[in-house]
């Protein structure tokens, strides 16, 4: 298993703080909204991804555990 | 649109040329035959979903069963959102009792005890075809299962299956964020089946005929028939039943051949994908690869040489954007902007920046920005559309608009032609 972020957009309203604090792994769109890669989430970003999670103003971020073939060929989500 | 269907195949239009009561049917097919291995029976089949993504049915049903639940409910996706498609209208009002049956038989399979058949709610005689169809089994007092009919608003995205699932539980048909999917917690938070009514009603047939039977019925090496929509330039537009694997030309010939030039064809639906039409000889399959079509919905549109490609594509792209649901950032901005910058092309007025902006835009849109693959699918239908027709984009960059831009897009009307 490892970590991935995840966004659910339907909750998002693309304040991009998660850039801010786990830009490693969270770009931002031409509108502003999150493109999360789903490379895993290792050791040295845990505590900022964490924080992400927590200050995200909707709710809107994750951290999921997945299986490590999750997700192979099937691009982004976010 | 006034749609031929044909009649005379092996599959699930055979049989009368009108709809086929349950007595009719039960003379005509004989009795359902219980079966305990029926999920074994539909991965020796090689039975594929039919509503786009051609997913293995076996597995589905698999998920389902595996959850081992108390209970499960199976919905039948008959939402047909994709504009121009009629197949699963025609099933419903042709053939409601093989959808039935499969419905029945998955429930059956799956221990479910409640079964409902979500309808495109604009399709009054498919909608009344089931609901007799309903009383007659009820009357005949062949019912165990509770049966009933959904009326599915006619919008592009209200037939995904998480839309389909929150309308069931008595939502708006807006998609969800999944996981959990429908399989997991579905329907009242059951387990819950979502197959198209075509695959379901392919069900009932399998379960009789068999494995084998279904394997023999398709071309070059590829399992089973499918129902397709073959519309534009052909002489008899309608709902057909062929075997997989046939090319562009043969399927052009089941509909009567072509009536104009061709220059290419819209494979699958508005999110399907635009494939050149050249010889005719590119094969269409279940799914895609690098050397064939992936069939997707079983729409295809094939566009004669009079239309400009570029009005199609904007045509398109204005459309998708207006079927979003409005509730993922990405898709409701992205998509309105590529279809202003498309618009700009197919008019001529778009510069080298357009160009670049679209494809920045369309790399950031295509893979998993919404809840659904709305926007994915958007994306992926907006590029075939550029390839295929890219010496008109140039022409449109060098000279502007072309004569044939000045025409109503093809597309649309063969949308609103009633």
């Amino acid at each position: 298993m490892r970590k991935i972020l995840r966004v659910n957009p339907i909750l998002c309203d693309g304040s991009g703080l998660c850039s801010e604090l786990v830009p490693e792994r969270v770009e931002l769109d031409s509108w502003g909204y999150p493109i999360v890669g789903d490379a895993p989430i290792g050791p040295g970003l845990l505590p900022h991804a964490k924080r992400a999670v927590t200050l995200c103003p909707k709710l809107a971020l994750r951290l999921d555990d997945v299986p490590d073939d999750h997700g192979k060929g099937s691009g982004n989500r976010g | 649109m006034k749609t031929l269907v044909q009649t005379d195949t092996a599959g699930l239009l055979g049989g009368p040329p009108a709809r086929e009561t349950f007595a009719e049917h039960g003379a005509r097919l004989g009795q359902l035959p219980s079966l305990d291995n029926l999920i074994d029976l539909l991965e020796e089949a090689g039975l594929r979903g039919r509503s786009g993504s051609g997913f293995p049915t076996y597995r589905k049903w698999k998920a389902v069963r595996d959850q081992h639940a108390r209970g499960a409910v199976v919905v039948v996706n008959g939402s047909e959102g994709e504009p121009l498609s009629r197949k699963d209208r025609a099933l419903f009002e042709l053939r409601p009792h093989l959808v039935l049956d499969g419905a029945e038989l998955a429930a059956r399979t799956l221990g479910a005890r409640e079964i409902i058949i979500a309808v495109n709610g604009t399709a009054r005689r498919a909608i009344t075809s089931v609901r007799e169809a309903i009383v007659e089994r009820n009357s005949a007092g062949d019912s165990r299962i509770a049966v009933s009919v959904l009326a599915v608003p006619d919008a592009y995205v209200s037939g995904e299956e998480s839309a389909l699932v929150q309308l069931c539980n008595g939502n708006d048909a807006l998609p969800i964020l999944n996981p959990p999917y429908p399989f997991q917690r579905g329907v009242r938070g059951l387990p819950t089946l979502v197959n198209n009514a075509e695959t379901i009603a392919m069900v009932a047939l399998v379960a009789r005929n068999g494995a084998a039977w279904y394997r023999e019925l398709g071309h070059h090496g590829t399992p089973g028939l499918r129902l397709v929509t073959l519309l534009g330039a052909v002489a008899d537009p309608g709902v057909y039943e062929v075997p997989v694997g046939l090319t562009l030309a043969e399927l052009a010939a089941e509909a009567g051949g072509l009536v104009e030039e061709c220059q290419a064809v819209l494979i699958g639906g508005f999110e399907g994908a635009w494939h050149a039409y050249g010889d005719g000889s590119l094969e269409v399959r279940e799914v895609a690869g690098p050397t064939v079509a992936g069939i997707g919905c079983g729409t295809l549109v094939y566009v004669p040489e009079s239309v400009c490609g570029l009005v199609e594509v904007d045509y398109l792209a204005e459309y998708l954007a207006g079927q979003s649901a409005q509730q993922c950032g990405p898709c409701v901005h992205g998509l309105q902007a590529v279809s202003q910058k498309v618009e700009h092309i197919a008019r001529g007025r778009a510069s080298e920046g357009d160009l670049q902006r679209l494809e920045l835009w369309e790399s950031q849109l295509q893979s998993g920005r919404g809840a659904c693959h709305h926007p994915d699918g958007a994306i992926r239908v907006l590029r075939s559309g550029m390839k295929v027709f890219q010496q008109e984009v140039h022409r449109h960059m060098r000279r502007g608009a072309c004569d044939r831009s000045e025409r109503d897009a093809y597309l649309a009307v063969l949308q609103y032609q009633e």
